[in-house]
């Protein structure tokens, strides 16, 4: 006899399964979920308030700021930008709520699983698009309020000489490349705790599929 | 949800509760997570109930729904259990019907499904409550002869197990 068709005979057999009764089920219902798809959405929901949190900060009110800006069209330009950003989150935000909302525990194992995984590449786009907007806005206003100081007050002249200037860059630069690459490990990390398993497991599924 | 719902809900849960204990006894190994996984089947099934509308049997739907926690929601939980509120006596297997050599046999396939990876198990499930390979391709999502080639994979692999 095959060994799951010796198996099937004790499968059939169902008086060795435990019995819940309805009140049982009725407390069980109630409680708290603990599925991977809770956790996505709550950690997407904080990403997404991250997002506004930097596009906040780059909205800079400091005085020399806007003083700064009135002389320099191109930081007039950042500051237009800034707005066009804020199209962009409602645009990942509405992707994320639709894409969440697709998400359903009755559709097929491969669909459910590429529903979780093309939620979590939305909010992995805007993360990525918020993390070199960032770093783009850093780099360039930075380096406009540093030549505003160069030419108008004679900043290097005194203070710094053109290979400091260079190693100033060279260490923001630096600075801000850590803190990408520290945020992405933390992210590796989240995600990898959450994900691992449901990606292992469509690549089974979808392994020898044409 | 309303009350009238969440009791209709409740009445055939009960009834079909043993679709979501197999599925248990495959995914987990001990009483602890038997009760936290069948806790976490029955919450996603409740949460998707309104969005049943009775086009397949509660049954289908049920297995289904309990496959895909099992494979792709389910995280084993640190929440703590309340044993008052299931009381279980789970993987108490009566052998008494069986002889010797085949109570041992029926052991040992469990221990070997134990081994397989979470898909095997699905169609394992599938195989066992005798569902065609249309079925099995339909809920996971895969063609037919991908179903054909896993199932014949997971077949050498048992027997291999098992005569080792």
């Amino acid at each position: 006899m095959e060994e799951l068709d010796l198996l099937k005979k004790h499968w059939k057999k169902e008086d060795d399964l435990p019995k819940i009764s309805k009140d049982e089920i009725g407390v069980i219902i109630h409680k708290k979920s603990s599925s991977v798809v809770k956790w996505i959405f709550i950690i997407s929901v904080i990403e997404l308030l991250l997002g506004f949190v930097l596009l906040f900060f780059m909205n800079s009110d400091d005085k020399s700021m806007v003083l700064l800006m009135e002389k320099n069209s191109f930081l007039k330009f950042i500051d237009k930008f800034s707005y066009v950003l804020y199209v962009v989150v409602i645009y990942f935000i509405y992707r994320f709520y639709t894409m969440y909302r697709k998400i359903s525990v009755g559709d097929n194992t491969t669909k459910l699983m590429e529903n979780i995984i093309q939620t979590r590449k939305v909010v992995r786009h805007y993360m990525l698009f918020n993390v070199i907007t960032f770093f783009l806005m850093c780099i360039s206003v930075s380096w406009i309020v540093i030549q505003d100081r160069i030419y108008n007050e004679g900043f290097s002249q005194h203070h710094l000489s053109s290979i400091q200037f260079v190693i100033l860059y060279a260490v923001m630069f630096f600075v801000i490349a850590v803190m990408t690459v520290i945020f992405w490990l933390i992210y590796k990390l989240i995600y990898g705790y959450f994900l691992r398993k449901l990606q292992k497991n469509y690549n089974e599924l979808k392994n020898n599929e044409a | 949800m309303n009350p009238k719902l969440e009791g209709e809900f409740v009445g055939l849960l009960e009834k079909n509760q043993n679709i979501i204990h197999k599925i248990c006894r495959l995914y987990t190994s001990d009483q602890d997570s038997h009760k936290d996984l069948f806790q976490e089947i029955s919450i996603q099934l409740w949460k998707a109930f309104p969005n049943f509308r009775g086009e397949s049997k509660f049954s289908t739907w049920a297995y289904r729904v309990a496959l895909n926690t099992a494979i792709s929601l389910y995280r084993k939980s640190t929440r703590s259990i309340d044993t008052n509120d299931i009381e279980l006596s789970i993987h108490r297997i009566k052998y008494e019907e069986y002889n010797d050599e085949e109570e041992e046999q029926i052991k040992l396939l469990y221990k070997a499904v134990k081994q397989l990876n979470d898909i095997e198990k699905a169609l394992v499930y599938m195989y066992l409550e005798d569902k065609d390979y249309t079925e099995i391709a339909e809920t996971l999502g895969i063609s037919e002869v991908n179903a054909r080639v896993k199932m014949n994979r997971i077949k050498t692999k048992l027997k291999k197990i098992v005569n080792p």
